[in-house]
C-alpha cells in the first residue's frame, strides 16, 4: 500500500481536523488553511477532556534550556527566560504538508490562545512554535506563519537559527528528524507542556491535541506547583501506592 | 483439536493440558498493531527483528537480537544478516519499538534486564546502547518485563510479576532513552498483568493477565501437577483512562486473557483478545454510553492460543495455537461473530505471529518460554504469504533455521525509509503520531 492511499484512508477518519488529504507540497497552502479551521469544528470527540486537577502529571524528564530566536522581535529566547510560567512547545517545520501533523499543532495553539483568554491564564502560559528547519524557515517564513495563524503577544515563533543549536535543541528533548530524499522532513508529531520549572510534564500527539485537554493539563501543572517557581522542592517520581 | 495428541511433554497426561492452557507469551510486533503512537511501515518491510533467547543446549551462551533481511530481491533475501548479543540468558521474551522507531526496547522475563538498541543509525545492524539491569530496584518492585508498547517520547511497559514472584504487578513507564518516569500497581482486585494497548482516539488503555514468575519460570510439567500453581493466573481485563491512567472497568473474562488487539479502522471502537486458560476469544466493545463491555465471540479451540495479529482493515485475525502449533485465521468482518476461514499446521507448537501493514505477509516464530518449550519443539522463522482467494501459503525456500541462534521469540519489522534514507520513502508513513490508527 502505497503512502498515498494511506493517508486518503488516514484523512477520511480523522475526527478533529478537518485538514483535506494531506498530500504533496503544491498543496500546501489549502492544507495549511484547512488545518487552520478550529478543531471544534468537527465531529463530536470521542471522550471528554478530564477536568483540571483530577490527574496527575508525571515528570516525564528535564528539558535542556535552549536559546532560540524570536522571528518576531529579534530577541533570543531561553527556557529558562519562561520560568514560573507553563510553556506550551510546539517543535515543527513549516513546509509540513501533513494536516495531521504540523499543521495540526499550531491549529490547536491557535484554538488553545483563544482558551487561554477564555480562563483568564494570560501571563501565566506561553506558546512557543520552534522551527526545526532553519535553512528553510528564515524570519520571514515564520512571521508568515505567525500572521497567518493569528498568533498574539503570548505565542512566539522562533528559529534555533543554526543547525547546530537545532541539533541541541532536538537532543534535549530526544527527538529526532530525517530529511528525505524529497525535501520532507520524517518527525514524530510531539507538542510538549513544559511546567515552571522547564519540566516536561505531557507530550502531545494526535489525540490529545485538543484545546480542552491541553489547557486542563495547563491547569493541573499551575496548580501543583502552588504558583509556581517558588524554589519548592522537586517531587519525587509519581508512585501510585 | 486434531493436534493436541502432539503436544508430548515427557509424560505429562494430556488431561492437564486441557486445563493449562497457560498463558504463553506471544507478541505485539504485528505491524497493523503496533502502537498507535508510532510510525508505520505501509509498504514493504526490509528487515525482521527477533528477539531470540540463548540456548546453551544450542551452543548459544547469550540473548540476542537477529536481524533477517525479508526485501524480496535482496541478495541476502531470507538470510540472517546480523546477530547483537547482550552477553547472557535473560529469558528474551518481548520487545515494542519507540514511537519515533529509532530504538527497539527487549525484556528477559528471569533477571528483569532491559536492553535498548538503536535501529535507526544502521537499520541493518542493530546496535545494542543502553541495558537497564536494576529494573526492580527503579521500579519499586516490578520484575518480569512484558509488553513494550510506544507512548509519546516514552515506553509503557507492563510487567507480569513483582519481588515474591506473585502475579501481582504493574505498569512503568519510561522515556526513550531509557530514564525511569513512574509506576502504576494494577488494582488489588485485578492483580496481575500482561499485554497493555492504548487506543489513543478513545482515551483509553487495556491491560490483561497473565501469571507470575514462580509459574512462568517453573517447568511446564510442574506447573500442570501442582494445583497451587495453577490457580496463579489471573481472569481479568482492566479498561482505564489513559491520560490519567486509572481503571474505570474491570471485566472477569477468565482463563487468562493475553494479547490485546485494537481496531484501526475509524468506525470501530473495539479490541479483542483470546484467553489462553479458557480458549475464547473475547470482544471488548465501547457501548453508545461510553463505556465499554466484554463478551465470548468464540471458541477458539484447545491450541493454547498464545499470540494474535489483527489486520489493519480489522477483517482479518490471525491466532498462533502453541499447544498444536497451527495458525488459524478468522474472518473478523462482524467482530461478534468471528468466522474460521482456515487452520494452518506448521510444526511442533507455534508463538509469535506478525503481519506486514497491507495483510500480504505473515511471519511466525515457534518458541514461548524455556521452561515450556516442548521436547520435540524446532526453531525457526516461517513466513506465509496471502494468496488471491485469502488463504494463506507457507513460502517455499523461506524458513530461518535457529538450530544454531536459539529460540525465536517476538518479531519487529524494519526499514530504511523510516529514517529517511533510501529511495522508497513513500514506504512508510511520515509522521509517527497516532495518525495511522485514526486514519
Amino acid at each position: 500500500m502505497s503512502l498515498r492511499s494511506d493517508e486518503r484512508r488516514r484523512s477520511r477518519g480523522e475526527t478533529r481536523s478537518r485538514c483535506a488529504p494531506a498530500l504533496r507540497r503544491r498543496a500546501l497552502a489549502a492544507v495549511l488553511l484547512a488545518a487552520l479551521v478550529p478543531a471544534s469544528t468537527g465531529a463530536a470527540p470521542l471522550f471528554e477532556a478530564d477536568p483540571p486537577r483530577s490527574f496527575d502529571l508525571p515528570v516525564i524528564r528535564e528539558a535542556g534550556d535552549f536559546s532560540v530566536r524570536d522571528a518576531e522581535t529579534g530577541a533570543l529566547l531561553r527556557l529558562s527566560d519562561f520560568r514560573g510560567r507553563a510553556v506550551v512547545l510546539s517543535l515543527f517545520y513549516a513546509s509540513c504538508a501533513d494536516g495531521n501533523a504540523c499543521p495540526l499543532a499550531t491549529a490547536t495553539l491557535r484554538a488553545a490562545q483563544r482558551e487561554i483568554a477564555r480562563r483568564r491564564l494570560g501571563g501565566q502560559v506561553a506558546l512557543l512554535s520552534v522551527t526545526f528547519d532553519e535553512a528553510r524557515d528564515t524570519v520571514a517564513v515564520l512571521r508568515a506563519e505567525r500572521e497567518r495563524a493569528g498568533a498574539g503577544p503570548e505565542w512566539r515563533f522562533a528559529t534555533p537559527e543554526t543547525a547546530a543549536r537545532r541539533e541541541a535543541l532536538l537532543s534535549g528533548f530526544d527527538q529526532r528528524i530525517a530529511r528525505a530524499p524529497d525535501g520532507t522532513i520524517v518527525h514524530p508529531l510531539r507538542v510538549y507542556l513544559l511546567d515552571g520549572r522547564g519540566r516536561v510534564r505531557q507530550i502531545y500527539s494526535q489525540s490529545f491535541l485538543r484545546a480542552d485537554v491541553l489547557l486542563n493539563d495547563v491547569e493541573t501543572v499551575l496548580a501543583d506547583e502552588g504558583v509556581s517557581g517558588d524554589g519548592a522542592s522537586v517531587a519525587p517520581p509519581e508512585t501510585l501506592r | 483439536m486434531a493436534h493436541r495428541q502432539r503436544f508430548t511433554l515427557g509424560g505429562i497426561a494430556a488431561i492437564g493440558l486441557l486445563l493449562c492452557a497457560f498463558g504463553a507469551r506471544p507478541g505485539h510486533a504485528d505491524e497493523p498493531c503496533q502502537s498507535p503512537y508510532m510510525a508505520k511501515i505501509v509498504g514493504q518491510e526490509d528487515f525482521l527483528y527477533v528477539w531470540t533467547l540463548g540456548d546453551p543446549a544450542l551452543g548459544v551462551q547469550s540473548d540476542s537480537l537477529v536481524t533477517i533481511d525479508v526485501k524480496p530481491g535482496s541478495p541476502t533475501y531470507g538470510k540472517v544478516i546480523d546477530r547483537a548479543e547482550t552477553g547472557s540468558i535473560d529469558e528474551a521474551h518481548h520487545g515494542g519499538l519507540t514511537d519515533d522507531r529509532a530504538r527497539l526496547w527487549v525484556g528477559g522475563l528471569d533477571n528483569s534486564k532491559i536492553h535498548i538498541f538503536d535501529i535507526a543509525t544502521d537499520p541493518a545492524k542493530p546496535k545494542l546502547v543502553k541495558t537497564i539491569d536494576d529494573t526492580t530496584a527503579v521500579t519499586g518492585g516490578l520484575v518480569g518485563p512484558h509488553s513494550f508498547i510506544a507512548l509519546p517520547g516514552r515506553m509503557l511497559i507492563a510487567f507480569l510479576s513483582s519481588r515474591d514472584g506473585s502475579g501481582k504487578t504493574g505498569l512503568a513507564e519510561f522515556t526513550n532513552d531509557g530514564r525511569f518516569i513512574r509506576t502504576i500497581w494494577m488494582p488489588d482486585d485485578a492483580p496481575y498483568g500482561y499485554d497493555a494497548r492504548p487506543s489513543a482516539k478513545l482515551n483509553r488503555l487495556l491491560t490483561s493477565s497473565f501469571t507470575g514468575k514462580n509459574v512462568y519460570m517453573t517447568e511446564l510439567a510442574k506447573v500442570l501437577a501442582t494445583p497451587e500453581l495453577m490457580k496463579q493466573f489471573g481472569d481479568s481485563m482492566i479498561l482505564w483512562n489513559l491520560h490519567t491512567m486509572k481503571p474505570l472497568q474491570t471485566f472477569r473474562v477468565g482463563g487468562a486473557p493475553l494479547e490485546i488487539r485494537w481496531a484501526s479502522s475509524p468506525e470501530n471502537n473495539w479490541a479483542v483478545t483470546t484467553t489462553a486458560l479458557g480458549h475464547e476469544m473475547i470482544l471488548v466493545e465501547r457501548k453508545a454510553d461510553g463505556t465499554f463491555a466484554a463478551k465470548k465471540v468464540a471458541d477458539v479451540g484447545e491450541i493454547l492460543p498464545v499470540d494474535i495479529s489483527l489486520s489493519a482493515d480489522d477483517k482479518r485475525l490471525f491466532v498462533t495455537g502453541f499447544m498444536t502449533g497451527e495458525l488459524k485465521s478468522y474472518d473478523m468482518t462482524d467482530p461478534s461473530k468471528p468466522r474460521l476461514v482456515e487452520a494452518i499446521p506448521l510444526g511442533p507448537q507455534a508463538n509469535m505471529v506478525s503481519q506486514s501493514w497491507d495483510g500480504q505477509r505473515v511471519y511466525v516464530t515457534s518458541s514461548l518460554l524455556s521452561k515450556w518449550d516442548k521436547q520435540d519443539a524446532t526453531w525457526w522463522v516461517k513466513k506465509l504469504n496471502l494468496g488471491p482467494d485469502g488463504k494463506l501459503v507457507l513460502e517455499k525456500g523461506f524458513e530461518v533455521d535457529f538450530a544454531k541462534l536459539g529460540r525465536p521469540h517476538q518479531m519487529n519489522f524494519g526499514s530504511r525509509a523510516l529514517y529517511g534514507s533510501g529511495s522508497e520513502a513513500e514506504k512508510v508513513a511520515r509522521v509517527s503520531g497516532d495518525v495511522v490508527a485514526q486514519r
